[in-house]
């Protein structure tokens, strides 16, 4: 059964307003500072942290199979620890895995 | 050179973001024409969500045949991390900023946007914000169109590899970091231990992706903030990359 036009507009609604409001209302609600230091340093390692966690395990599970996203994220950290850019960053590892997708399907 | 975050910073900061959010919007659009959501439905989703996990599993919610209620709850729980990312975000906002730029802000805080203002050294303004929200936004949108309309033509290979794109972004932003700060260094290995703990131990694949990045987030965050509080003083360079080269300390602090 396909889901009626109206139906998936009314999800699509909904998806957008939960989104929207969970982003939002701290922003809008909280001004200032944390005033308290164990707060405030939480909240200085909060990215690090999520950042951390949505990377891993994620990206071993980015690409259509483990062995292309292991050697590209290994590509990017390689990289990234020596310093490269952003874009040269992502770029080079799109590039390996794409290099390592081609050769595991010769195999 | 001017030591304040400009709207032409922004866009050009946000460009890899452009491009991995187009790829994996091509991505989204491709899977929606597929589950018989027309290209204008596809792209109004990705206009007004402006997510990237969220519209996917919004996808395989329509192709489920869920309720209102179902979808709601659903994205409330995968996009609870934003809650806590806004709240640590509103810390670094300047004080002028107004309640208009904050709704703009919120919802251009995406977890790549969001990754790029918070490992920026410079105090942010709104105009930097913006270039980097506009840049990004433009990117999923476009995106979005062109997967729907070229489902089929692009190669499921290349549409794989660019799924990577993303996540060395990631890893591009957190490393220069960690490499600098023990502190940050400290959270990046604590809280990548617990996701991949959380993710690997069967009995706890309950959880799901949306609360294993906020509890490993959170637990990393509030053992390292007992370990090694930050001080007033090196607030704004909690985690210094080695873009601040131009910072001058004085401005900085008189910074309206």
């Amino acid at each position: 059964m396909r889901p009626s036009i109206f139906h998936l507009c009314v999800l699509a609604a909904v998806t957008a307003a939960v989104t929207y409001l969970v982003r939002i209302v701290p922003l809008a609600v909280w001004r200032g500072k944390f005033k308290n230091a164990y707060v405030r340093s939480f909240f200085t390692y909060v990215p690090y942290g999520v950042l951390a966690a949505l990377v891993f395990p994620g990206v071993l599970y980015s690409t259509e199979s483990m062995i292309p996203s292991l050697i590209g994220g290994t590509v990017a950290l390689g990289l990234s620890l020596a310093g490269g850019k952003l874009l040269i960053v992502s770029g080079a590892s799109v590039l390996a895995v794409l290099a390592t997708e081609l050769i595991l399907r010769i195999f | 050179m001017n030591t304040r975050l400009t709207f032409r910073q922004g866009l050009i900061d946000a460009l890899p973001i452009f491009f991995g959010y187009f790829s994996v919007a091509i991505a989204f659009g491709i899977l929606a024409a597929s589950r018989g959501v027309p290209v204008w439905l596809a792209a109004a989703v990705s206009m007004t969500a402006f997510t990237g996990t969220g519209q996917f599993v919004f996808l395989d919610l329509v192709a489920a045949g869920a309720a209102i209620i179902e979808t709601a709850l659903t994205m409330l729980v995968i996009n609870a991390r934003y809650f806590l990312m806004s709240l640590s975000y509103s810390q670094k906002l300047p004080a002028d900023i107004t309640l208009w730029q904050r709704l703009i802000i919120g919802f251009g805080n995406t977890d790549e946007v969001f990754a790029i203002a918070m490992t920026r050294d410079e105090p942010l303004n709104f105009k930097y914000l913006l270039g980097l929200i506009l840049c990004s936004y433009s990117g999923w949108v476009s995106g979005t169109v062109v997967g729907g309309l070229a489902s089929g033509i692009i190669p499921d290979t290349i549409l794989s590899a660019l799924g990577i794109a993303l996540y060395a972004m990631f890893i591009a932003l957190i490393v220069p970091p960690a490499k600098k700060s023990k502190p940050v260094l400290s959270v990046v290995i604590l809280a990548a231990a617990i996701s991949c703990a959380l993710a690997f131990v069967p009995a706890l694949g309950f959880l799901g992706d949306g609360w294993r990045v906020i509890i490993s987030g959170i637990a990393a965050a509030a053992v390292c903030a007992a370990l090694f509080p930050v001080n007033e003083e090196s607030m704004e360079h909690g985690g210094s990359t080695n873009t601040s080269s131009r910072h001058q300390g004085g401005k900085e602090a008189a910074a309206e």
